[in-house]
């Protein structure tokens, strides 16, 4: 007797379970590879940045030896791959003279990646996002930026002299990737 | 004839300090007469019916007074500064001339509102109540546009770009909250009085309430004073980058040490009221005594912080106690950030904290002497920090009447102060010189 | 003839459910305040006819987009009409959204048991914020580039999981490409239809329970209920007496027509007057170019700059709070009490929200617009 009354709820008890597995295997079948697909990108950065331009032409030294205490921007012409696509851009550079030496540094504010400008009656390096301010060979005076503007590592090679990796993104943010390693 | 010179700026100095005060206080107590009226109606509280009649009769009182001193304004700035007066004055002709008609229709809608009380219907009392505070706030917009004209001026032509110059929206964001801060304030201060010379338990309830009352608007909007003023403060640096040197960095940085003073006294004092005023609801809470406690200590600590001065040099007598030129503790970033955040987060616990205890207060008039006395306090170093702030303001762009555009020395050449004696090199000499700071070091210039 | 197409309906599709949410009884008083809700409506609508259409024409690449725009603006029959409507409906769905979440805020409407509708209008009101922002991207132009940058590295400053977002988003380091296709699927099919699903559950949800009177007195059935000794907690106040009703259609569907024809009116009046062609003229050079985020993120915007340096985290965090924190407002103010005059806390804390919100965004205003 007890059997047969308790048969019923053994097999609704059966299907239930039954349901949640199969929507359970539904949901594995589906979620990895598409959260593989949209992050996709993220995990080929490194492979991306490998097969963009490495060194980028900035000027020529004759031109470079003229750059004087106050900070002169360069365009720089690079190429970098997207996905499938290989891009041509171009960014800014600073290049200043600091104690004798050239200095190439970021245009690229350090709070939140806005584009700096030069300004010749204030004498500063100015964010017009938030108002960072930065020095003549910037350093911060001012404003929320976090840290001064990063300084680029460059050669020169036949006289002209080359940024190196224009599409890396270590420019932004706290810390200097770069100085941890 | 340099007397008669430094006269002048004193003339007009107090003249337009004396004026602000008033007229802001008219502009606040408009907008606070009007609510205090609209939520008489709305809960039908006698208490608020008595209070916005009480402050309609202050302003009636006031008006007549800022009316002349503003007259008074004009024809010192008319006889002594003729020069500065006429060029401000072509610059911005609409504004000013929008300001005083927009004030004389305040003043139409105010003595209406105050001698028609009960006599008018209800929604045409508070119409024209809510039309004069309009009428206010709108002549407050207009002569903010002259006043921060004076300090980050922009090219004059377009007119919109000459009103909305770099400093106008947040001068005049300042100063509505600070309006209505100050004229919290005040009318508290006036009740604190009141109460203290009565001895009617009736009047000292409505007294005690009325005071309560109005540090909910006072301390709620003096919490805004601090973020508006910062982002004041940074349209002012990206302006007119020395009149910031000069008031943040330079030999006048201790009116502002003194005025974050001020507003140290102004949020402490505040806290230790509305905690006295709300001590009944939380009476037998032990947590609430702690919390109370550990408030305090952060609270004077954030103060401290604060408070401390960064460039030691220009501190009038710290020479007789330190040597150093700059006070590493002073820094803006990020000591004096997380002081600012520290005093406005607990000021905004503490205020939620006051509303919720005053929701549940019935019995008024049994606080004692105490958070009158606080409320004296309070009124009085409100009035102090706003003539110093004016200070403050006006005497960042010295040696310019308009920054950038005018000196006061084209002034004196034509004004009564007397022929320009020093030759015609005093003119040569760049007036920016006398603002620009010794070579703009990291650490130096780091604190804002 | 009709009565028998009716029939025939009725009996496939079962009209007499429509009919019985139509004739649903609605308070009279504060009516006009309860078209907020269907203003939104209305504009999301419009916001889904413009972008599809604008769908047409668009073409989501790096090299094209702008010129597709370009064509949509300058060469296609009434595409300049579609494209400032789709942008200024946008504009004016931000403020709506804003009265519409404060009329209810402020009238108690999500005391129980309304909470479920609370917290979806939230959900709402996060997805239509990240359709604005995905949007902001797709004209592909300088500014919707230094858009991108800056909401990527702003969202880089989360302690611990920072980077990572900000290359899942932007699908890369930099915005690029990548970046332009995620933001439309983003934009014109992930987030409406999450949105779509959530304005059904929200409409399903107010028909369930009807609207809330806004200032009808309640508080006498809620003392005489206490007096009985329910706990405040438990109380539900939802009776209204049938004079102080009126059923949903025709008078509310009235008014809400006035107010849609109003709204798209002036959307309309304003692409006419005011159409969105930023492609006029040169190009500014680099260094000149300051990014303008949308006035939507004004506010945003300026309580970001407060937090320097070492700080960053904290402001950006605390905002995140806030708009996580949306959702459980239901669950912190509990009783049962609707009135904005006699809950005066919730009433003021509400304002200042508001008021704090507006102050920053002129403030951010005022920045943007002297920079």
């Amino acid at each position: 007797m007890n059997q047969t009354a308790e048969e019923p709820i053994g097999r609704r008890h059966f299907m239930e379970r039954a349901i949640l597995s199969i929507f359970g295997a539904i949901g594995v079948m589906l979620t990895p590879p598409i959260l593989g697909y949209i992050l996709s990108p993220v995990f080929r950065i490194r492979e991306d940045l490998s097969q963009s331009t490495r060194w980028a032409p900035v000027a020529p030294v004759s031109e470079m030896e003229t750059v004087g205490d106050l900070p002169r921007t360069f365009d720089v012409p690079y190429r970098v791959k997207e996905g499938w696509r290989v891009r041509e851009t171009s960014r800014q550079v600073y290049a200043v003279r600091k104690g004798g030496e050239l200095a190439l540094f970021s245009t690229f504010c350090t709070h939140l990646g806005c584009p700096t400008a030069w300004d010749d009656a204030k004498r500063m390096v100015i964010c017009p996002c938030h108002g960072g301010l930065y020095n003549n060979f910037g350093e911060v005076i001012g404003g929320p930026p976090p840290r001064n503007l990063a300084s680029l590592e460059y050669k020169v090679e036949n006289g002209v002299v080359y940024l190196k990796d224009p599409a890396n993104v270590y420019e932004v943010g706290w810390k200097d990737p770069r100085k941890r390693a | 004839m340099e007397g008669s010179f430094i006269g002048s700026r004193l003339a007009i100095a107090i003249t337009a300090s004396v004026h602000a005060l008033f007229a802001t206080f008219i502009v606040g107590g408009m907008l606070l007469g009007a609510t205090a009226e609209s939520v008489g109606v709305l809960t039908r509280d006698e208490r608020y019916e008595r209070l916005s009649h009480s402050i309609a009769r202050t302003l009636v009182l006031m008006s007549a007074t800022v009316a002349f001193l503003g007259v008074v304004l004009v024809l010192f700035l008319t006889i002594l500064w003729p020069n500065f007066w006429t060029l401000l004055f072509r610059i911005m002709f609409w504004p000013l001339i929008f300001e005083a008609s927009m004030f004389l229709g305040e003043a139409a809608c105010l003595y209406p509102w105050y001698y028609s009380w009960g006599k008018w219907p209800r929604k045409t009392h508070l119409l024209i109540a809510w039309l004069g505070a309009t009428f206010g706030v709108v002549a407050m917009v207009m002569i903010d546009t002259v006043g921060s004209f004076l300090l980050t001026p922009r090219p004059v032509a377009p007119a919109l770009h000459r009103m909305l110059n770099p400093s106008m929206v947040q001068l005049t964001l300042h100063r509505f909250a600070g309006n209505l801060s100050w004229f919290g304030f005040g009318i508290a201060a006036l009740s604190a009085i009141r109460y203290l010379r009565t001895k009617d338990p009736r009047e000292r309830a409505y007294h005690e309430w009325a005071g309560a009352f109005a540090i909910t608007l006072g301390f709620g909007f003096l919490l805004l004073m601090p973020i508006i003023g910062f982002s004041y403060l940074k349209a002012i640096r990206f302006a007119s980058e020395g009149a910031f040197g000069r008031l943040m960095l330079g030999e006048k940085s201790w009116i502002f040490v003194l005025q974050v003073f001020l507003i140290d006294v102004l949020i402490l004092v505040g806290t230790w009221y509305m905690f006295r005023i709300a001590n009944f609801h939380y009476r037998d809470n032990v947590y609430f005594k702690r919390y109370r406690l550990i408030t305090f200590l952060l609270l004077a600590v954030a103060a401290v912080v604060f408070v401390m001065p960064y460039q030691m040099r220009y501190i009038p007598f710290a020479e007789y106690f330190t040597s150093a030129e700059v006070n590493p503790w002073g820094k803006m970033q990020p000591n004096k950030y997380i002081a600012m955040g520290v005093m406005i987060g607990l000021g905004i616990l503490n205020y939620g904290f006051y509303l919720g205890a005053l929701r549940f207060k019935t019995e008024w008039g049994g606080g004692g002497r105490l958070p009158q006395v606080l409320l004296i306090v309070l009124g009085l170093f409100t009035i102090f920090s706003m003539i110093n702030m004016g200070y403050a303001r006006e005497n960042a762009r010295y040696p310019y009447l308009i920054y950038g555009k005018m000196t006061i020395e084209e002034e004196r050449e034509i004004g009564l102060g007397g022929g320009s004696r020093e030759g015609p090199t005093s003119r040569q000499e760049n007036p920016e010189e006398r603002n620009r700071q010794a070579p703009r070091g990291l650490e130096e210039t780091r604190k804002r | 003839m009709r009565q028998s197409i009716r029939d025939w309906f009725d009996e496939r599709v079962g009209l007499d459910i429509f009919e019985r949410m139509l004739q649903k009884p609605l308070p009279k008083r504060g009516a006009w305040f309860y078209t907020l809700g269907s203003a939104t409506l209305t504009l999301i609508t419009l916001q889904f006819i413009t972008g599809a259409f604008l769908m047409f024409y668009y073409v989501p690449d790096g090299e094209f987009a702008e010129s597709s725009i370009r064509y949509i603006t300058e060469q296609v029959r009434y595409g300049w009409y579609l494209r400032s409507m789709h942008r200024w409906s946008a504009n004016l769905l931000f403020i709506v959204i804003g009265l519409h979440i404060f009329r209810v805020f402020v009238s108690g409407s999500f005391k129980r048991p309304r909470e479920m509708t609370w917290i979806i209008g939230a959900f709402i009101f996060w997805t239509v914020i990240g359709i604005g922002l995905t949007g902001g991207l797709l004209p592909w132009d300088s500014n919707a580039h230094w858009i991108g940058t800056v909401f990527g590295n702003t969202l880089s400053y989360f302690p611990l999981v920072g980077r990572f977002l900000r290359s899942a988003l932007l699908g890369g380091e930099h915005v690029g490409t990548l970046t332009l296709t995620r933001f439309y699927a983003l934009h014109v099919w992930v987030l409406p239809l999450v949105l779509g699903i959530l304005i059904t559950l929200h409409l399903y949800l107010i028909r369930k329970h009807g609207l809330f009177g806004s200032v009808i007195e309640y508080r006498d059935q809620i003392r005489a209920l206490e007096a009985q000794g329910v706990r405040r907690e438990s109380i539900i106040v939802t009776k209204m007496t049938p004079d102080e009703t009126e059923p949903f259609y025709p008078a509310q569907v009235f008014r809400d027509s006035i107010i849609a024809f109003s709204l798209i009116t002036l959307v309309s009046l304003f692409s006419t007057l005011f159409p969105f062609s930023p492609y006029r003229g040169e190009e500014p050079p680099p260094t000149r170019i300051i990014p303008r985020p949308e006035w939507f993120f004004w506010s945003v915007d300026e309580w970001l700059m407060y937090f320097p340096g070492k700080l960053i985290p904290i402001g950006l965090v605390l905002i995140t709070l806030f708009f996580l924190f949306l959702p459980f407002i239901p669950f912190v103010e509990r009783h049962p009490e609707v009135s904005p005059i006699r809950r005066p806390v919730s009433t003021i804390i509400g304002a200042w929200v508001y008021l704090f919100i507006i102050i920053l965004a002129m403030m951010a205003g005022a920045r943007i617009f002297n920079y």
